[in-house]
């Protein structure tokens, strides 16, 4: 996906207060009033009412979100209906945002207002990723897009009920009624999904017609004389999104149904039957937990040790910050858009469960660039304040509330959390819709029908489900055999430092990271590190208590780092993979059927794109999750329970690529085609095998 | 409003249990005239104002009538209103009850006995006094830079006392709250998370022998009878819950506490067996040092098999 920059909106008020774009030259909505039109046009047009009723699910999603009357206008309608579904999505596309500030400043119909005042309270930094903000309790998920449609549409991976198409006029802004467009709408849309919109333009009506939409006019009302609505009535079976296409959970409910997903009875147990059997109880996996349980599905979290986050997951406190990166790529997306999620769960989890952590800011210094090279980073990527900030040194003291002597990157929506406490606050959220064994060691898995069975090493069956999450680290089974993906363990360790003798003037309000990073007191101690090396070592070393008292001496501008003494650490264990992005989705069939005794790969067509792998099924990791667990684990877990429980992804496709499971195979098949290529014209290469489940295997 | 029972949960646990406001809750509760909490903040203004009615001298209250004038503008118009005289000097109104502070004079035409209660306070109390009478809810503000309570106005205590707590650490506020560890621990984290951008809001609940809103520990209370069966013991029960909401103060790192106490007779409360067992199972699990804080090691027993009988009755009815 190419990104651009996201440009707030222009927006200036008619004489008699409709607003209107300065960028199209068009009203966002009639002057009959936004709630009018929304009604008439998107909640009659699509009758919302008549079909989310007594479902579990139901999907929306908007082109043009505009000042979000549409969104507040379908959230009102949901939560006034008594039998309106047990979620709503509402999935946007908008260009050009709104600010907070504009947002805050609009004047709404008195049955918006309050829903407007949230809205702009939970509204995201402008930059370009899908914002997911979860209002009633995760009972309603907005996922916005920011950037262009034509860009952002492919990218969706959900089944979609309704569409609304609410984008400027057709001639003022043709790109938001492309042909292409509703050809992609097509591939996301459900089996009686439907289309409104306030247009009747003769190459809406076309492009919905020649996209598979049966196509109606309807009276508009309100001065209009025809609005479009129309019902997707295909005289063909589309080619779906490979994702949304071919569910690899069997748990996935169709969108329209009620939640009667088959379960297999818990070995040994009186407890409610799980839907997932997660494997280890850490960041992953009681984030994964969670985000379950958000959805409707149940799970079991098994631990080898005797209480939760126990190994990566277990220092005192961990940090949580995004990047910036010359190219918005992909691990600049991603981390971006774990950090932005992550910022929401921290505050979560101190609130409900009095957590220690802040999501008070992050300084991150910068010695490589100067100031006027880290704005102009800034400006070419219109990142907002709110997301990142360059600061002079003199700026970032008077935050860090220390002596800085170098620009540092200011991330307002980062900070630092204690990550067992964050863990157990998942757990803790899931509720009855998660149990928890301990000490119990996962050492094999097995395909009995449409279930797996997870067994010890003894081959006992500990429990038994249609699906399995990996969250283990390092997504291996019994830390035995190859490595299915490149992964590598790093230790690291870190020094903890008695506050009080520390000059106070030293203290930072705030975490602050550059070479190490050095946390603000917590109890009286301050936190530093950490170290890393390639080997698994548990026992403190004095060398990197060291290492990690000069780099804390660094960082805080102290002159005398051998006044300094550490007085106790941790070693911890991290797993990174060699493109160091996690490793979460399903797992391909050719690699279970290298983890797994006796599981028979289906033969896959293709391996040059992960998402037309073909995977195993109910079989998931979420692994790797290198030096940023926190972050990744809270994005990790909501990606891919919205794949198990067949929800709308809150990711974009490629990033979803970018995280999967089968980008190790794409490498390799891709890597092998070259060789095969370059053995066709230079005789005496070596000749290269099949990758295991391919088809030509 | 009823209290959400599905609130209650087992084991019980203090913490903070924090919450997003929902969208267009409301977050002030205006005072009619004559009403349960009105009648008992007047009695408390009228003879503990200085209990009440408590600021750090360094710290500007200014700020604290501005922004809960701005909110109840917003979801509770004519409640509690602020601006200025033509000579500049403040204007502190309470339109539904009838009274203004024109430069910290009252004037008005409601009740009298308001007027008077305002009339023999130190006009360095009036303002804070009618924002308290205002309102159901008691007020008291949250420093997040120094995680301390710089301004309080309440009179409807839960068996505390504010002046003990005033410029008070956020830790040492919680200090002698049984089992608190966790609030304890995470207290800078919450103060500073309370005076962010979010509402939050949280609901906590006891069962007292005092039927009075007013708990304060130092102006007397009722305890639980010695001896007497559990249906006798719960006569004389109420299910008090209080529902604690934080408005912030965009830029200063501020946010207003807002305490909405509310107190019903148990057997009033508990009219589903859902409830009933809810309630059983969280009181059983409360350990000996909860039990002791709330006052409630008297009556666990009893309240127990009340509650036990109770949901077996709700449960059994059609």
């Amino acid at each position: 996906m190419k990104t651009a920059p996201v440009v707030p909106a222009r927006i200036v008020s008619d004489d008699d207060g409709t607003p209107r774009s300065a960028d199209y030259g068009d009203i966002y909505h009639p002057r009959s009033g936004a709630l009018a039109q929304a009604r008439r046009v998107f909640l009659d047009g699509d009758a919302l009412a008549a079909r989310w009723r007594d479902r579990a699910r139901f999907v929306v999603l908007e082109t043009g979100f505009g000042l979000g009357n549409n969104f507040l206008a379908t959230w009102a309608a949901w939560r006034a209906d008594p039998r309106r579904s047990r979620q709503l999505h509402f999935i946007s596309i908008e260009q050009a945002p709104p600010t907070r500030a504009m947002l805050a400043s609009i004047g709404r119909d008195a049955a918006l207002a309050p829903l407007a005042d949230e809205l702009a309270r939970r509204w995201p930094p402008l930059t370009c990723n899908l914002h997911r903000i979860a209002f009633d309790e995760g009972a309603v998920e907005l996922l916005l897009a920011f950037g262009a449609v034509d860009s952002w549409l492919p990218q969706i991976v959900a089944e979609v009920d309704a569409f609304f198409l609410d984008g400027f006029a057709p001639a003022r802004n043709p790109a938001m009624w492309d042909a292409r467009l509703f050809k992609a709408m097509a591939r996301l849309a459900a089996a009686d999904a439907t289309v409104a919109t306030w247009s009747a333009a003769r190459v809406v009506r076309d492009g919905l017609r020649g996209a598979g939409f049966e196509v109606e006019k309807a009276p508009g009302g309100a001065g209009k004389r025809d609005i479009t609505r129309a019902r997707f009535a295909p005289r063909f079976t589309p080619r779906r999104s490979p994702r949304v296409a071919a569910p690899t959970s069997p748990i996935a409910a169709p969108a329209g149904s009620a939640p009667t997903w088959p379960v297999a009875e818990p070995a040994g147990s009186g407890a409610a039957a799980a839907h997932v059997v997660i494997v280890g109880a850490g960041l992953a996996g009681c984030a994964l937990a969670r985000a379950l349980a958000e959805r409707g599905c149940r799970s079991l979290v098994l631990e080898r040790n005797a209480d939760i986050a126990e190994g990566g997951s277990g220092n005192r406190a961990g940090l949580f910050h995004g990047v910036v990166h010359r190219g918005d790529g992909r691990h600049a997306r991603f981390h971006r858009a774990a950090a932005l999620m992550a910022a929401t769960a921290v505050r979560e989890a101190i609130g409900r469960d009095g957590v220690q952590g802040d999501v008070g800011g992050l300084l991150r210094l910068e010695s490589g660039i100067g100031l006027a090279e880290m704005k102009s980073l800034l400006d070419a990527q219109a990142l907002p304040a709110d997301y990142v900030e360059a600061l002079d040194a003199a700026a970032a003291s008077t935050i860090a509330g220390i002596a800085v002597s170098t620009p540092a990157w200011h991330y307002p929506n980062a900070g630092w959390v204690d990550p067992r406490g964050l863990a157990r606050s998942w757990l803790d959220r899931a509720g009855a819709s998660a149990g928890l064994r301990l000490r119990c060691d996962v050492a094999s898995l097995r395909r009995v029908g449409a279930n797996w069975q997870v067994c010890d090493g003894e081959g006992a069956v500990i429990a038994t489900a249609p699906a399995v999450a990996l969250c283990n680290g390092d997504g291996l089974l019994g830390g035995a055999g190859n490595a299915p993906w490149p992964i590598r363990r790093q230790r690291g360790q870190l020094s903890a430092i008695d506050a009080s003798s520390l000059p106070p003037t030293a203290l930072p309000r705030l975490p602050i990271a550059g070479v190490g990073y050095v946390l603000p007191p917590i109890d009286g101690t301050v936190w530093s590190g950490a170290t890393s090396s390639w080997d698994d070592d548990p026992a403190l070393r004095p060398e990197d208590q060291q290492r990690n008292v000069e780099r804390l001496a660094m960082l805080l501008g102290l002159r005398s780092p051998s006044l300094i003494a550490a007085l106790q650490g941790r070693v911890g264990c991290r797993f990174t993979s060699d493109d160091r992005l996690p490793v979460v989705g399903a797992i391909p069939a050719a690699i279970a059927a290298e983890m797994v005794s006796g599981f028979a790969a289906a033969p896959t067509a293709r391996f040059d794109q992960p998402r037309f792998v073909a995977r195993a099924p109910g079989l998931f990791v979420i692994a790797a999750l290198g030096s940023r667990g926190i972050a990744s684990a809270a994005f990790g877990a909501q990606l891919l329970a919205a794949a198990i429980a067949g929800a709308p992804s809150p990711a974009e496709a490629d990033l979803l690529d970018a995280v999967d499971p089968a980008r190790f195979l794409s490498r390799r098949f891709r890597r092998d085609e070259a060789a095969r290529a370059r053995a066709s014209v230079l005789p005496g290469q070596p000749p290269v095998g099949p990758i295991a489940g391919s088809a030509g295997a | 409003m009823p209290f959400d029972f599905s609130l209650v949960s087992a084991p019980f646990r203090m913490q903070p249990g924090l919450r997003r406001v929902p969208a267009g809750a409301a977050q002030l509760t205006p005072n009619a005239p004559g009403s349960r909490h009105l009648s008992e903040k007047m009695a408390v203004l009228g003879r503990f104002a200085a209990q009440a009615l408590l600021a750090d001298p360094r710290f500007d209250e200014g700020v604290v009538f501005r922004a809960i004038a701005d909110e109840a503008e917003r979801t509770a118009p004519g409640t509690f209103v602020v601006d200025s005289t033509s000579t500049g000097a403040a204007r502190i109104a309470a339109p539904r009850l009838g009274w203004v502070l024109d430069d910290g004079r009252p004037r008005g035409d409601g009740d009298a006995a308001v007027g008077a209660l305002l009339e023999a306070l130190p006009t360095s109390l009036r303002p804070s006094a009618l924002l308290a009478l205002a309102f159901a809810e008691d007020f008291a503000v949250i420093d997040g830079n120094t995680a301390t309570i710089p301004w309080l106005a309440v009179c409807l205590p839960s068996r505390w006392a504010p002046e003990d707590k005033i410029g008070r650490h956020f830790a040492e506020v919680h200090a002698p709250v049984a089992d608190a560890d966790v609030l304890i621990a995470a207290s800078v984290s919450l103060a500073r998370l309370v005076t962010g951008d979010d509402r939050w809001e949280r609901f906590v609940w006891t069962i007292s022998g005092d039927p009075h809103l007013d708990q304060h520990p130092r102006r007397g209370s009722v305890e639980w009878p010695a001896a007497g069966t559990a249906d006798a013991l719960a006569e004389r029960a109420w299910f008090r819950s209080e529902r604690q909401t934080f408005i912030p103060i965009p830029g200063r790192a501020l946010a207003v506490f807002t305490i909405h106490v509310e107190s019903a007779r148990l057997a009033d409360a508990v009219t589903t067996g859902e409830a009933a067992s809810r309630l059983h199972a969280a009181l059983a699990s409360m350990s000996p040092a909860v039990l002791d804080y709330r006052r409630l090691a008297a009556a666990r027993d009893r309240l127990l098999e009340w509650l036990a009988a109770r949901a077996a009755r709700l449960d059994a009815q059609p």
